[in-house]
């Protein structure tokens, strides 16, 4: 149980790594060309994994619906938006509101997808992550 | 730790030397003048001190909650994939039609460097800690955590790994201290966030 809770925390742990990494690039380079390097990289690393685990088109990909495959072209938005924001905001303040977008975004989809759940302690959720927005926002407002 | 340099001093880049505070102004055509547009709605905020960076603004802190709405997106998508093909396919088809749009990006925008100083190479290895998540998160994800379990602890990770970097400035980002009130406001953005994770049904 050690082990996997140590991938868990990993996992986040890298997340902030490569934002990190990606917003230093940018700061020699720019947000887009932060985000290409990312990409590029990414891909040469999956793709070598890929190779040597096997098994990349298992299953029926092809059968996927096509918007499936533009999780690319967001996840370019995606990593130039962090590398711009963490070089002006700070590593902890980008990963706060990105976490609070992705939060009140999942609640959105998932209510406008009619998923089922519990709605009371969805808002109390939404309403806790507005309030914490508000806080630092408030914070940053006065100098 | 003394003595020991484990990740050298880079090259500082003082962003808010240049009166181009906005690196994408310097674009041309239309994604310039959106840029320029954009640049001039952050002019109200009051610039206290110059630091390394540009003074936060709105703009910043809509990008990154923006960014946000971004990764539900992805999760749509690259969870949709992996419903038909493999978890591999999931992560290496997004790499590859993320390269695309930014070889596309590149050679159309053309973005200049801010800085003539090249960046050390590890700078360029966040692709490869992205890969990496992937592997960690799905190990994760199969087991007795399961997804709400492996969500929540990588909040818990992500957060403490940003607070950690922000406070030592950490590879050479802007060093700042995190005060109470940022603190207050980030205790009650993950508690909303593991309300919504363990009793909101679904993330």
């Amino acid at each position: 149980m050690i082990t996997v809770i140590g991938l868990a925390v990993g996992a986040g742990v890298l997340v902030g790594l490569s934002r990190q990494l990606n917003g230093r690039l940018a700061l020699s380079t720019s947000a887009m060309e932060s985000s290409f390097w990312n990409h590029i990289v990414g891909l040469a690393f999956v793709s070598v994994l890929a190779l040597a685990i096997g098994g990349l088109f298992e299953g029926a990909p092809m059968e996927a619906p096509w918007w499936a495959f533009l999780g690319g072209p967001i996840g370019f938005m995606f990593i130039a938006a962090g590398s711009w924001a963490i070089n002006r905001i700070g590593a902890a303040q980008t990963a706060m509101l990105i976490i609070a977008g992705q939060m009140i975004s999942s609640v959105l989809l998932d209510a406008s997808m009619g998923v089922s759940g519990n709605i009371w302690a969805r808002a109390l959720g939404v309403a806790l992550i507005l309030g914490g927005m508000w806080v630092t926002r408030a914070a940053k407002a006065k100098p | 730790m003394k003595g020991v340099v484990l990740w050298p001093e880079p090259d500082r880049v003082p962003l808010a030397r240049s009166t181009n505070t906005n690196e994408f102004a310097a674009y041309t055509g239309v994604a310039g003048r959106v840029n320029r547009w954009v640049a001039k709605l952050g002019i109200k905020g009051k610039r206290v001190v110059m630091t390394d960076t540009p003074a936060p603004r709105f703009i910043h802190f809509l990008g990154a909650f923006g960014a946000g709405g971004l990764i539900t997106l992805m999760l749509l998508t690259n969870g949709t994939l992996a419903q038909y093909g493999s978890l591999m396919f999931s992560s290496w088809v997004p790499h590859l039609t993320g390269t695309a749009l930014a070889i596309a990006i590149l050679l159309v925008l053309r973005p200049v460097r801010t800085s003539p100083k090249r960046p050390p190479l590890w700078a360029y290895l966040g692709g490869v800690s992205g890969g990496l998540t992937v592997i960690a998160t799905s190990a994760a994800m199969n087991s007795a955590l399961a997804l709400s379990g492996t969500i929540a602890l990588g909040l818990a990770g992500q957060i403490a790994f940003s607070l950690f970097a922000d406070a030592r400035g950490l590879f050479g980002l802007p060093q700042r201290m995190p005060n109470l009130r940022d603190l207050t406001g980030l205790g009650l953005i993950v508690a909303g966030a593991l309300v919504i994770i363990f009793w909101g049904g679904g993330a």
